[in-house]
């Protein structure tokens, strides 16, 4: 069996440390420019050379996306920043652009092109006619189901990339403009105001059919792939993808750590029985997560997320260990959320199982409090066990 | 420019070509997302063509699905035998295959949203494909510098709801599920929605194929058309969603329209029909690429 990869996304140069700190195999980020994502897009060059030097250091990857649909008007200074990408030694974009794949062959021959599910990419006739255009990874589209990958990665070499977990597009990915036409914002270049979860009347001619109680939306649920992965692992998919470069640092090292353990088992030869994906399935509820379901991997016709639409988390990400004193068992946290004396927290980190603990004693440098509430501050926990910094404290709801 | 219309209604073809259309564009219940077209018809259809003198052209705009495969190339074998001038495709699994089964048509790539540049239109022009459809979300002067580029090998929207999303879900009848509503969405015309907040109907069309929605209101490139005329190959004219007094009054100006009387048939157009909106697509409206500026 492939190793396969884990590929997180991460907003910032923090997330991206957090997402390979807790399993990542790569994680793929966004520049200032040229990224659909403008708003998820923290990443100067600067920070590319630093998470670049820091993944490979631990050989892992680093993929810029360079996927905005481009207009003429765009591509000013994109060679340069292809250079600039090669020079850092960026392991690949991810692009929607045929005709950048060409400059990139051209220009910057040393990174890697992974054509993003944008092209909407379902069948391997496409993906051999895109291969031959000198594609080095497809990234398939979310509307392909298991058997029609498993069936795509027999007949293909190219590594596929398949989205496991995150949001996801009512309409195929890049082929919606409702955004664009209602908010004159161009979902394609990173403007997307998601008009497809807002509520619509429906009419059949002059006849209004929708209930106000229970409006029409296009809202789907997000992605949970847990039953698939091992049939994933098993036909060779070359990368499991978790979309979400909008999401906190819990998220993106719970979600991460789930599936790189779940990954793990399965590539130390385990089966995951229904008792162990219900486990799996039980951590990644701890993330804040929109409802979920398996999208259109076990069937043509997903369904549509009507009337609640209220994230759903089972535990409140409350602060981040800095540092522990061993010789008195305090450990330095910045705080995110609020939680207090008394509160039972559970800890998890990269190499760390879930264990949990009873606040008893906390401070600051104005000495003992009850209430932890100011987000980044830094105060003092007592806690029971060995913890180490970029774990997480949770609060666990009761 | 050529004046291409999509053919919703098989009944119009003699009326196109008395009306200067040069060709138009149609599809089957294979692989369309739009029409609904059985194979005898689209044979009597493609033999009309050749005695109006019309071009035919086929629509395979939907993504192919792994075990479609070989119904893909039985299709494509079939429409060998009608000899249609061109095929236009969303998917380069069908260029995949139209290659492969060497067959001899104009290869046109109308991937909707995604042709907004030049650079991947020179790329497509260089990989065997005849021309390209522009994506509808371009101002004029964008259209000017793409069409220039590639020696003027594309195609653009000139008429018509506007395309604004393309899914795999049946939105309507999974939502008429939800609510206990016993209607059945399947190819229905006379669907529309409505934004809570804003004006306007937005026409939205499931087929088996999934869903498609569109635009409130209709493009009527009448005041940029002798510019564009100058530099786009074919114009399309989409009768979707038309009535056919509509569509052959367009096709009507369009035979004479010109820099001096296009404000005052477009006047007449909108007079004619008050209860329709007409306007100018984003020809003269760069879309904001971040939320502060739109």
């Amino acid at each position: 069996m492939k190793k396969v990869e884990l590929l997180a996304p991460a907003k910032d140069l923090g997330k991206a440390l957090i997402a390979l700190r807790y399993g990542a195999d790569a994680v793929y980020v966004g520049g200032l420019e040229y990224s659909l994502r403008s708003r998820a897009s923290n990443f100067t060059l600067e920070d590319i050379k630093t998470l670049v030097d820091f993944a490979h250091y631990y050989r892992k990857k680093v993929y810029v996306t360079v996927n905005m649909v481009f207009h003429d008007d765009d591509l000013k200074g994109i060679v340069d920043y292809l250079k600039t990408l090669e020079m850092m030694r960026v392991d690949a974009v991810i692009i929607e652009s045929l005709g950048l794949m060409a400059l990139i062959k051209k220009y910057a021959p040393k990174l890697e092109c992974h054509l993003s599910t944008q092209l909407s990419t379902t069948n391997s006739l496409a993906v051999e006619e895109l291969s031959k255009w000198g594609a080095d990874r497809i990234v398939l589209a979310r509307e392909v189901d298991m058997l029609s990958i498993e069936v795509i990665a027999q007949r293909c070499k190219t590594p596929l990339e398949v989205f496991i977990h995150g949001g996801m597009c009512a309409n195929y990915s890049g082929r919606c403009t409702l955004s664009n036409r209602m908010t004159n914002r161009d979902a394609n270049r990173g403007g997307c105001a998601h008009s497809c979860r807002w509520n619509y009347h429906v009419y059949h001619g002059t006849e209004l059919l929708s209930k106000d109680d229970l409006p029409f939306t296009m809202s789907s649920y997000d992605l949970r792939a847990t039953p698939y992965i091992e049939r994933m692992i098993k036909a060779g998919v070359a990368s499991l993808k978790i979309e979400g470069r909008m999401k906190s640092d819990h998220y993106i090292a719970q979600v991460t750590r789930t599936y790189r353990k779940m990954i793990d088992e399965i590539e130390m030869g385990g089966h995951l029985d229904e008792k162990r994906l219900a486990y799996y399935n039980s951590e990644l509820d701890k993330a804040e997560n929109r409802p979920s379901d398996t999208g259109f991997l076990g069937s043509s016709k997903a369904s549509e997320l009507f009337g609640a639409t209220q994230s759903f988390v089972s535990h409140e990400y409350v602060a981040m260990v800095k540092d522990f004193n061993l010789s008195n068992g305090y450990a330095l946290v910045e705080v995110r959320n609020k939680f207090s004396k008394g509160d039972t927290l559970e800890v998890f980190g990269p190499d760390q199982d879930n264990e949990q603990f009873i606040v008893e004693d906390m401070f600051d440098e104005d000495g003992t409090i009850e209430v932890a509430n100011r987000p980044k501050a830094l105060i003092w926990i007592k806690v029971p066990f060995l913890v180490k910094p970029y774990y997480m404290l949770r609060k666990v709801a009761l | 420019m050529e004046t291409l219309v999509t053919l919703s209604n098989y009944s119009y073809l003699k009326k196109l070509r008395d009306y200067g259309v040069s060709g138009i564009i149609t599809g089957s219940r294979y692989f369309s997302s739009r029409y609904f077209y059985d194979l005898e018809t689209l044979k009597k259809i493609a033999l009309e063509c050749i005695i109006y003198g019309l071009d035919l052209y086929i629509s395979i705009d939907t993504f192919l699905e792994e075990k479609d495969r070989a119904l893909l190339e039985e299709y494509l074998e079939f429409l060998r035998f009608l000899r249609p001038k061109g095929i236009y495709f969303s998917d380069f699994g069908v260029l995949h295959l139209l290659k492969k089964l060497h067959f001899e048509a104009e290869y046109i790539y109308a991937p909707d949203t995604l042709m907004t540049n030049s650079l991947d239109a020179e790329f497509c022009l260089r990989r065997g494909m005849d021309r390209v459809v522009l994506a509808r979300e371009l101002t004029i002067p964008e259209i000017k510098a793409i069409a220039q580029r590639v020696d003027h090998k594309v195609d653009l929207y000139i008429f018509g709801y506007l395309k604004m999303a393309k899914s795999k879900r049946h939105y309507l009848n999974n939502y008429f599920k939800e609510i206990g509503l016993d209607k059945e969405a399947k190819d229905d015309l006379y669907f529309r929605l409505k934004e809570y907040n804003r004006e306007g109907y937005l026409p939205i069309l499931e087929t088996k194929y999934g869903s498609e929605i569109y635009s409130e209101g209709i493009l009527a490139a009448y005041l940029e058309y002798e510019s564009l005329s100058k530099i786009i190959t074919k114009g399309i004219v989409d009768d979707l969603f038309l009535k056919e007094e509509v569509l052959f009054t367009v096709l009507k100006d369009l035979k004479r329209l010109n820099g001096d009387n296009a404000g005052l048939l477009l006047n007449n157009l909108k007079l004619r029909f008050s209860d329709l909106k007409f306007d100018d697509g984003y020809f003269h409206q760069k879309t904001a690429i971040k939320k502060e500026d739109a």
